[in-house]
């Protein structure tokens, strides 16, 4: 006998599980962080799951939640957090190939950016997201988006003419 | 001078090192929350290689799937053309748009469609033939009660006799009642009229099973498939829609978690606030109030569990499962099995995302395109 049942929350966090946590770990940089805003945030969406369970994308809803979370922690942590990515940066031991440094140091970049750019730029190069749908996850028009998108990039001195390219092809 | 690529590299190298499990609330007994930090269940770990491929899928489809690529098997370069025919004639152009987004939906590219009088031709790249040749499907979905039993269907269509002599309206006149429309008005029944109904359902000609947009009647008569008995096809009397088209939303299709001990594809579908309300009332008066391990539909009623607590889902007028209702369902998605493979999983959530075509079609032609 098949059963008819709504999408449980066990069911939810045991699809989604893995993903939420690969989104808060890229957002945050950090391990411990990633672990406790993905157990805060689906403890939230928990109480609320009869709601959040009825909304067009569940998973789009509680990413939000995700970012959020992020957003208002980090203003708090900024300090602290910038800081101790400078002391991390000291102790990497040398990579043979070059290229796992290369991605070492692009993570350290990553960390000094302030929050939203970072958020923007998990969303773009992470998630795949357009610009759009960026704004409509952060609240915030496209043109903010872009604004943060080109400070950051120029930030992690990404060239951009490589960056644009990459944007007006990526997505419908 | 670093590249977006880079940005992306180094993101996926956090991605690895995410933590692979955390503490949630509940489990399966739900209901009771827990405290936050107290478990750590490491058991996932083994499959989390799995885990990353089918949450992948997912994405894809939450943040819009209209990527072309990461789409699954279904993705190739060549074109194909398809034509469908309209059964009876009339003009195709009101099913142009509904085509194109179910083309666009399942991730089509170059999409083309062309309303030509009574036929109308799609024109497609990406996109697998036995995908594309199940667009033209009217696409509707309903739920309804079951009403009554499903009855083996006995009758063999030959020519010079044909099924369906006496129709359940037929036997209900014969018997001097309505037909009902749920299960209370079935129970209401004397059983020498129960039987009259019985014998209709086994009459039933499946082959003439009402189809497309022509299901308005307050009851349905509706075969299910693969089923035991003579012809392998069950005749099923079913209530109203409970939901139909226009009380969903959104649908997608979702792929097998053998976690979940889900083996197959299946559809999710998510209500409008009107379609979440009235299934809400439905499931709230009819589940088996918790208890999974009930027998299956055909023995409903006689063993304690109404038919009411089943409900079937029709596509275009034909059973694809007969579920049971476990729990009031209050939140507006739900998830359908139905023997669903990758393919008729996506065609139908295309399918249904687009809404039924106003006009049905029947695919009539198939050529690829160079």
């Amino acid at each position: 006998v098949t059963t008819l049942e709504p999408l449980s929350f066990v069911t939810f966090v045991d699809r989604h599980r893995s993903a939420l946590l690969k989104f808060a770990m890229v957002l945050t940089g950090d391990y411990r962080n990633s672990e406790d805003t993905v157990a805060d945030v689906l403890g939230h969406a928990f109480e609320q799951w009869d709601r959040i369970a009825g909304v067009e994308s569940p998973l789009a809803y509680v990413r939000k939640m995700i970012t959020n979370q992020y957003l208002s922690t980090q203003r708090r942590n900024a300090l602290w957090l910038r800081r101790r990515a400078q002391l991390a940066s000291h102790d990497s031991s040398p990579d043979p190939s070059g290229d796992v440094d290369r991605r070492e140091a692009m993570i350290e970049q990553l960390a000094q950016l302030p929050p939203r750019q970072r958020a923007v730029v998990v969303m773009r190069y992470y998630l795949d997201l357009s610009d759009v749908e960026i704004a409509d996850h952060l609240g915030c028009r496209p043109a903010t988006v872009r604004s943060h998108a080109a400070k950051a990039l120029a930030a992690l001195r990404v060239e951009l003419a490589n960056a644009d390219q990459h944007h007006e092809t990526g997505r419908r | 001078m670093a590249t977006d690529q880079d940005i992306r590299d180094a993101l996926n190298l956090l991605a690895e090192r995410a933590p692979k499990t955390c503490p949630v609330p509940g489990d399966g007994s739900l209901g009771i929350a827990r405290p936050v930090a107290s478990r750590r269940p490491w058991g996932l770990i083994v499959a989390a290689a799995a885990i990353v491929l089918l949450v992948a899928g997912i994405v894809t489809y939450a943040v819009g799937g209209h990527s072309g690529s990461g789409n699954g098997p279904a993705a190739h370069s060549k074109g194909s053309r398809l034509t469908c025919a309209s059964t009876p004639e009339q003009d195709t152009a009101a099913d142009h748009d509904a085509l194109g987004n179910r083309l666009a939906e399942l991730g089509g590219t170059d999409i083309r469609i062309t309303a030509m009088g009574a036929k109308i031709q799609a024109d497609v790249r990406g996109l697998s033939s036995d995908l594309v040749q199940r667009v033209c499907a009217t696409g509707r979905l309903d739920l309804r009660g079951v009403v009554a039993p499903p009855v083996p269907v006995s009758c063999r269509p030959q020519v010079g006799s044909p099924c369906s002599a006496t129709s359940v309206p037929d036997a209900a006149k014969a018997g001097g009642f309505t037909v009902p429309v749920d299960d209370t008005g079935y129970q209401r029944l004397t059983s020498a009229q129960q039987d009259l109904i019985t014998a209709a359902l086994a009459d039933f000609d499946c082959s003439t099973a009402a189809a497309g947009n022509q299901i308005v009647a307050s009851y349905l008569v509706a075969c299910v498939t693969g089923s035991a008995g003579p012809t392998g096809s069950n005749a099923v009397l079913l209530g109203p829609a409970i939901v139909g088209p226009t009380q969903i939303d959104k649908a997608i299709a979702v792929p097998p978690d053998a976690q979940q001990g889900m083996t197959e594809w299946a559809v999710a579908i998510t209500l409008s606030d009107g379609g979440t309300a009235r299934w809400a009332r439905y499931t709230t008066a009819h589940h088996t109030g918790g208890d999974s391990n009930v027998a299956g539909v055909d023995q409903c009623g006689a063993t304690g569990t109404p038919c009411a607590d089943y409900v079937g889902v029709t596509v275009d007028g034909r059973v694809i499962s007969v579920p049971v209702n476990i729990e009031a369902i209050t939140g507006g998605t739900t998830q359908i099995a139905g023997n669903f493979t990758e393919v008729s999983a996506k065609a139908l959530a295309a399918s249904i995302q687009s809404g039924p075509l106003p006009v049905p079609l029947r695919a009539a032609t198939m050529q690829s395109l160079p």
